[in-house]
């Protein structure tokens, strides 16, 4: 009976995900100067404020009911990514914007939350992302051997076990990030004299490190072909 | 291999990563490591591998219909994953019970299953069971499912069931199909079997009469005493021409007027080397398959084992009765065997069977009158009707070859018609009795 409930399950987690995801991401957004603006801006269009603060929650709310229904959980992750993105930039160390002198500058999107609010929630929308694609290839390989033939018992039973090593696995990666990160905050007081004596420090460091990432994955790729 | 699942992985942790490098976004840098550590944890575990599969005891031959169980048992020590087994079943099998093809999760323990299913044959033959196919699933999806064959072949025979023969233990019955125990030969040593009582006839021993029988059953002073007959060792020789022929094929695959052909076959084949004859087989429209005559277990066995690779042919008939007839004729001259010929009487092969009777009884010394050469006709017709409008078909189409029946009686060949839906096969070789 436990294994029968499987398919149930995964759609039941996705679906909870996807709307703490969306609430949070929502909370990022109207706490973003990003959305005052808006509000600001139908306000000149004689649109009064309680009308947009009910309507837009309620449009983008509806939305995902919509995709929720349709199963289109990663879309949700991708919209939840979308309302984040403004809170996300205003933490950058270069201003695009400014560089190539544009009226506007980076800090248009300023938010008032701390900066490891927004951190946290943006992982654990990527880390949503990346359990929905593991769901996804349960789902695939469910269906397939389901076409095939097999017993439905089998498939539920492994669904259920697949599912639980997926989450396991995307928890495990989530906590792995979040050392990497507190780790690299904890660092970055410490180079940040060794990188002071470097000229043009992010250009040179990034192109530097984005060259290695990109050779060491490629690297790992190849071994990991090889090896099967 | 690695799959297009992972660019997919690698595209999000790219699209994360450079867009944070472009804009020197510590968030967005660690977002990125998310998909790229999940990618490299995902590779770290790879999908099952040195799988064992080992058939299990599994019979070896069974009876059509029968259902046998089969046992895989599966043992996967390394990686994590999905293992698919699928056990490859022949053609004519049935699955009865279980399924023939499972899936199992392998985590971190060793994983060791037995698979069980159960078929049923529903046709003769010799099967091979196999190859096993196993498939080894990455649980993300990100390596290439490997596929393994293992060709562990195992033979299942599948016998048909003999039609069971009977004989008649009755001296005042009287038979006219040439085949039940007036057939034997009156040559040959006596066995210890005991045959039947019977009257006195000029140039039995005497020490076989049975006085106390014959003071039982005997009214009249003048009749003959009974004696005690004993079974002889066998020299009558039986030819068995069987009937390969496309129109034998009526019916379903599992159900036709051959499949029943080779069932009377083997009972017929049975009930003679039973008693000490020598038994040959011909499939005739089959490129000439044969048997020598010969007698004992081991020609039952041969027969068994050559019936279950005949099958009627698709094409139209190359060698027809007459021709197998003329092929076989140093084994039959001078033996005056009994000659069985199990076919499906039609309109379009009338002809060639009396030709071939004719042949035959170049062959055989019996008068028309006593005939030499049996014919059973599988009414193929009643074996397709489902419905009653059908069987009314079937018996109107039945009737319609009576005529050719009297023909081919004429010829001087016993015909027995045989629906094998109505009429038991022993019944039926017993509707030719009369009393003395």
């Amino acid at each position: 009976m436990k294994n029968k409930k499987a398919f149930p399950l995964i759609f039941l987690t996705e679906a909870l995900a996807s709307l703490i995801v969306f609430s949070l991401s929502y909370y990022n957004f109207i706490h973003n100067n990003l959305y005052t603006s808006i509000l600001t801006v139908l306000e000149a269009l004689n649109v009064p404020q309680q009308l947009c603060t009910i309507i837009l929650p309620a449009i983008l709310f509806s939305m995902v009911f919509t995709l929720m229904l349709a199963g289109a959980f990663s879309k949700i992750c991708h919209l939840s990514l979308i309302l984040l993105i403004p809170s996300i930039l205003c933490f950058s160390n270069l201003d695009w914007l400014q560089i190539l002198r544009l009226p506007i500058s980076l800090q248009f999107f300023k938010t008032d939350l701390p900066l490891t609010y927004i951190l946290y929630s943006g992982l654990l929308i990527i880390s949503c992302e990346t359990l929905f694609y593991f769901n996804s290839q349960i789902k695939r390989t469910r269906n397939e051997l389901l076409s095939r033939g097999a017993e439905k018992v089998d498939v539920e039973k492994v669904a259920m076990k697949q599912f639980a090593f997926a989450s396991t696995l995307t928890a495990l990666c989530t906590l792995t990030t979040l050392v990497i990160a507190n780790v690299a905050f904890l660092l970055k007081t410490t180079f940040q004299n060794f990188t002071k004596q470097i000229l043009y420090p992010y250009i040179t460091l990034g192109a530097v490190s984005a060259a290695i990432t990109i050779i060491c994955i490629l690297a790992y790729l190849k071994a990991q072909a090889g090896k099967s | 291999m690695l799959t297009q699942s992972v660019w997919k992985l690698l595209g999000s942790f790219s699209a994360l990563f450079f867009t944070g490098m472009i804009f020197g976004n510590i968030p967005l840098i660690c977002f990125s490591l998310i998909p790229l550590i999940a990618s490299v944890f995902s590779l770290y575990f790879e999908e099952p591998r040195e799988i064992r599969v080992e058939r299990g005891e599994n019979k070896i031959s069974a009876w059509v219909n029968e259902t046998v169980e089969m046992k895989i048992n599966i043992e996967a020590p390394k990686g994590i994953g999905i293992i698919t087994v699928a056990d490859t079943l022949p053609e004519h099998f049935e699955l009865k019970g279980g399924n023939n093809f499972h899936v199992f999760w392998k985590g971190f323990r060793k994983l060791s299953k037995t698979l069980n299913y159960k078929v049923k044959c529903t046709k003769r033959g010799i099967y091979h069971i196999g190859p096993t196919c196993v498939e080894s699933r990455h649980f993300s999806g990100l390596r290439q499912t490997r596929i393994d064959e293992y060709p562990m072949d195992a033979e299942l025979v599948v016998r048909p069931r003999p039609l069971g023969v009977k004989r008649i233990r009755d001296p005042k019955i009287l038979s006219k199909i040439p085949m039940p125990i007036a057939a034997v030969t009156k040559l040959g040593m006596l066995t210890t079997d005991f045959r039947e009582i019977r009257h006195y006839c000029w140039g039995d021993p005497y020490r076989q009469i049975n006085w106390k029988a014959t003071a039982r059953l005997t009214n009249n002073p003048r009749s003959p005493p009974f004696i005690n007959d004993f079974e002889r060792e066998g020299k009558r020789v039986i030819w068995i021409f069987l009937d390969a022929s496309p129109y034998m094929r009526i019916g379903t695959t599992t159900e036709n007027a051959f499949e029943y052909a080779v069932q009377a076959v083997l009972g017929l084949t049975q009930f003679y080397l039973a008693r000490n004859c020598y038994v040959a087989l011909y499939a005739y429209n089959d490129g000439g398959r044969s048997l020598l005559p010969d007698c004992g277990r081991r020609q039952e066995y041969k027969v068994s084992r050559e019936i279950l690779t005949i099958e009627p042919k698709t094409e139209a008939s190359l060698e027809p009765l007459e021709k197998a007839a003329k092929k076989c004729q140093g084994h039959i001259k001078g033996a005056n065997p009994y000659f069985i010929i199990v076919t499906m009487v039609k309109e379009d092969n009338v002809q060639e069977l009396l030709s071939g009777i004719r042949q035959l009884r170049k062959f055989s010394k019996g008068s028309r009158r006593k005939p030499q050469i049996l014919i059973i006709h599988v009414s193929g017709y009643s074996i397709t009707a489902r419905e009653l409008y059908e069987n009314a078909a079937a018996t109107m189409l039945e009737i319609k070859n009576n005529s050719i029946i009297k023909l081919l009686r004429r010829s001087g060949a016993y015909v027995v018609p045989w629906n094998p839906r109505r009429q038991s096969f022993s019944r039926l070789l017993l509707a030719g009795l009369t009393r003395k």
